[in-house]
């Protein structure tokens, strides 16, 4: 093995050409992983002045009556993962900014796709994309070189003749070529943790450590693949067609074919349709502003039951707030319903996605970086269900202290003070955890797998044919 | 070797070559999927906003019957006087609508990315919530719509290396050429026939590929014009990069290094200069996540509201001069000038969200001219925006639609104003005056 990895060093070190495309390449990781890094930080820093700005706003609202400042409302930036730089996932194309304000459910709005013109169709110039669809073509070009190079050459009778093993000398070749491969991913994991050093954490170096695995397991299975296929196909131009193919087909083709099948199959309601169920659903509840809805009865029975009185002017509380909080609990049962369907039905999708890339390892390499880099469409679903909880716990302290802040039914006019405003809890947002992403990236991490263990028994089954 | 000779050939060894025969039955079957997306979408957009039109026009025809009848009042809005100028103008239910181009069968380009209906009222704006895109899979945007226009710019140069990779390489390698040239035929020439015999065929796919969606979807008799510079553009494209196949064939490379050559120059082309480019534009322009928007909806508006009224009138005389001319600026009614007086806001407000419109989209056309400036490198992109915006699936397209709600909702603010100021009272005539006071379309 030695002897082989040696001697694949002096062929490749010797070609010019190879040489050029590599330091090329590692120098090009190195930039888009120092690029990617910036643009985190830029971001980063830009999400947290506008989250000062607005809670400022926030703070300094004066004295507000707490139903008046639900319908303010506050807007939330969704953060950037510290993985961002490597791999952006959805990030470019949902929103950043969130509305949070009372009776109602908001979605993410101004991403950044919507600001320009299209620059480009296969992402920005991030370490994913030239991991993912650059560095295997570059080790496609090399694997088949090599391996072709032998068989047109006769040297490899000779090496057999000597003693060589034929499956042991590719296997030298693929492991050669892997480990450049990995190369690659570790130079730009490297930068990613010398330049991004302060976000490092276990969690962090845990997800960079299975992204490792993850994108090593793939360059296993290109290598083998294109090894086998230029090792047993006859003519040089098949040989080297197939693997183009199977790069064109995994790479551009069936991604976006797929997705588009994924939401044919499982299809998304129109926004107009949404709104509408949503506001048909929500005209079944108590209307919070209509003192003269007839649902309210019940509610009023009871509270004055409670507090043993005969009307609601006469309660030691104000009435409307706990109308407006039985109003937006069952608006929150609404929006359970409506956005739980929508987010369900993006999971059949993604389930979709996933079991589609059986026939397509770097789908589910794509969907594997995506997760573990808190980019995927989970990821955001995530942010948008924690974001909603904190609306949720948001509102019902407006309506609490519009019910029992000391004010009475009917008085519109009770301002809350400016203290009580600022002593409201900011939101903040975990990433999920190892156990939840786990769960969700299983199925792509099985699919790697299964494709390494294949390509290894194919490369066992190679014969030389004399 | 006569031209039509060559085209003989290289048909028959087409038809010998399973791989070519496959890769153009991918291209084929992957065309056709991204016209059939083209079509859906477009027909998805049309029955939306058939849908929005029948409701609205069924809202409407609620209040014009209670104007018919020679009422005012809405039952469920006690509130609601429809004779006023403010309510009148509410309860007409305008809405502006950007009906898909037929060619949007062939480009989707950023179609998806934006909403394509809104209701106009004085507090419309074109950066609402309700203006968002259509509900979508992100990880599917993210990986960008499928549709004719990307496969042809990404897809068929790709098709044509694969058509072309054993031109000439196959002869070096099998030490051939020199025969070619002994035979009488100039090398380059030679080379040039074969490259071009291809171009034709493909050429001949890709106007049949535009050509049929076009038939049904009504691009040839409604929007000839972009149709037609539509398959111009993509011609001069497909024989561009035959030129590009030509001249790297030529180099006499052989079959392996004349591939690579070739797929690298597309990778190149297609994925580093375009990434690069993007990630600049990131760079230099991030997403401002719309904060002097929010900025001027909270603090801005919250700040005229709260100014003094003579104040805002004298700013807005300024800017809507018939102001000063209406019945109650001429004739004082200190009751009815009470009662106008929140027109004269909302119209401040107007002019003010225009202003702050303006300013965000000078944001975005900075992000713009920096990716536009790159097009000399980055042609493939220059091209295909260039295509988008032949079918109004751009991002420009979108702007514009933008703008004209914004011009729209000002308009409506500049009228009610001016209308609450006359003094006018909404009958049926008026009411009906305000569906066309915007274009909605």
């Amino acid at each position: 093995m030695k002897t082989i990895l040696l001697n694949e060093w002096r062929i490749v070190s010797r070609n010019r050409w190879f040489l050029f495309l590599g330091i090329s390449l590692a120098a090009m990781l190195a930039l888009s992983s120092y690029l990617g890094i910036q643009e985190t930080k830029s971001l980063s820093n830009l999400e947290q002045e506008a989250s000062a700005h607005i809670r400022e706003q926030w703070d300094n609202q004066g004295a507000a009556n707490p139903h008046g400042a639900a319908h303010y409302g506050t807007y939330l930036f969704k953060p950037t993962s510290s993985l961002t730089g490597f791999d952006e996932g959805v990030n470019g194309v949902v929103g950043k900014t969130i509305y949070l304000e009372g009776h109602r459910q908001n979605d993410t709005q101004y991403s950044e796709a919507s600001q320009s013109v299209m620059a480009t169709r296969f992402g920005k110039l991030r370490p994913s994309l030239i991991l993912q669809l650059i560095v295997p073509l570059i080790l496609i070009f090399m694997v088949f070189s090599t391996v072709r190079q032998e068989r047109e050459s006769d040297r490899i009778r000779l090496l057999i003749i000597q003693g060589g093993d034929y499956q042991g000398i590719i296997s030298g070749k693929i492991f050669f070529y892997w480990l450049a491969g990995t190369v690659f991913l570790g130079i730009s994991l490297l930068v990613q943790i010398l330049l991004d050093f302060t976000a490092l954490d276990n969690a962090t170096l845990l997800r960079m450590l299975l992204l490792f695995v993850g994108y090593s397991a793939f360059y296993y299975i290109i290598c083998s693949l294109t090894a086998y296929f230029g090792a047993n196909l006859r003519k040089t131009g098949t040989a080297l067609s197939v693997m183009m193919a199977v790069w064109i087909i995994w790479g551009v083709f069936l991604p976006r074919i797929t997705g588009n099948l994924a939401e044919q199959f499982y299809e998304l309601p129109t926004r107009s349709e949404f709104s509408a169920q949503m506001k048909e659903d929500r005209s079944e509840g108590v209307d919070g502003h209509n003192a003269e809805d007839d649902k309210i009865e019940a509610i009023k029975d009871s509270v004055l039951r409670q507090y043993q009185v005969a009307s609601v002017e006469e309660l030691p509380i104000n009435f409307d707030g706990i109308l407006m909080q039985t109003d937006e609990e069952f608006g929150n049962k609404v929006w359970d319903k409506h956005f739980g369907n929508l987010y369900q039905v993006m999971d059949r999708q993604k389930t979709f996605v996933q079991a589609s890339s059986i026939p397509n390892p770097l789908q589910s390499l794509q969907s594997l970086s995506m997760g573990l880099s808190g980019t995927d469409q989970k990821s955001h679903t995530d942010f948008m269900l924690k974001v909603e909880d904190y609306r949720r716990q948001f509102i019902k302290s407006l309506n609490d202290k519009h019910a029992f802040g000391g004010s009475k039914t009917g008085d519109w006019a009770w301002e809350a003070d400016q203290e009580f405003f600022r002593s409201m809890q900011d939101f903040s947002y975990q990433n999920r955890s190892m156990d939840e992403l786990i769960g969700a990236t299983w199925p792509d991490v099985a699919i790697l797998l299964g494709w390494v263990v294949g390509c290894f028994f194919l490369i066992k089954s190679i014969r030389f044919q004399l | 070797m006569s031209f039509i000779q060559t085209l003989k050939w290289e048909w028959i060894q087409f038809r010998r070559t399973p791989f070519q025969y496959l890769a153009v039955l991918l291209f084929v079957l992957a065309a056709v999927y991204s016209i059939s997306n083209g079509i859906s979408l477009r027909e998805k957009q049309l029955e939306t906003l058939a849908k929005v039109e029948s409701d609205y026009l069924a809202e409407r025809s609620v209040y014009e019957k209670i104007l018919e009848s020679g009422g005012t009042k809405v039952e469920s809005r006690p509130w609601v006087d429809l004779s006023t100028p403010f309510y009148g103008m509410w309860n007409s239910i305008v809405y502006k609508l950007k009906t898909p181009s037929p060619m949007m069968s062939l480009a989707i380009g950023q179609a998806e990315q934006y909403g394509f209906y809104k209701r106009l009222t004085f507090y419309t704006s074109g950066y609402d919530s309700d203006l968002s895109a259509e509900i979508s899979n992100p990880e599917r945007i993210a990986f960008g719509a499928l549709d004719l226009t990307f496969c042809v710019i990404f897809l068929l140069p790709l098709l044509l290396i694969v058509l072309c990779y054993p031109i000439g390489g196959y002869e070096e390698d099998v030490k051939m050429a020199p025969l070619v040239q002994i035979q009488g035929d100039n090398y380059h020439a030679w080379i040039w026939k074969r490259t071009s015999a291809i171009g034709l065929g493909a050429s001949m796919i890709v106007i049949l590929l535009i050509a049929v969606p076009s038939i049904f979807s009504g691009a040839f008799t409604r929007v000839p014009y972009q149709l037609f510079t539509y398959s111009l553009v993509i011609m001069v494209y497909l024989w561009f990069w035959i030129g590009v196949i030509s001249a790297i064939i030529s180099l006499r490379l052989g079959q392996t290094s004349q591939t690579m050559g070739l797929v690298l120059v597309w990778v190149v082309f297609g994925m580093v200069i375009p990434g690069a480019v993007q990630q600049g534009a990131s760079l230099k322009f991030p997403n401002s996540m719309l904060v002097d928007y929010l900025d001027a909806k909270r603090i801005d508006q919250g700040e005229i509201y709260e100014a003094d009224f003579e104040a805002v009138w004298d700013s807005l005389r300024v800017k809507l001069p018939e102001i000063e001319q209406t019945k109650l600026a001429t004739q004082p009614d200190s009751a009815k000038i009470e009662a106008a007086k929140g027109s004269v806001y909302r119209a401040e407000v107007a002019f003010h969200m225009k202003e702050v419109s303006e300013k965000i989209e000078a944001g975005f056309q900075q992000r713009n001219d920096f990716i536009e400036s790159s097009y000399w490198y980055n042609p493939l992109m220059g091209i295909q925006n260039y295509l988008y915006s032949l079918a109004e699936t751009d991002f420009y397209a979108y702007q514009e639609y933008r703008v004209a709600i914004q011009d729209a909702s000002l308009e409506l603010s500049k009228k009610g104003c001016v209308e609450e100021w006359n003094d006018e009272k909404v009958d049926l005539n008026r009411f009906r005056s305000y569906f066309n006071l915007v274009s909605e379309k």
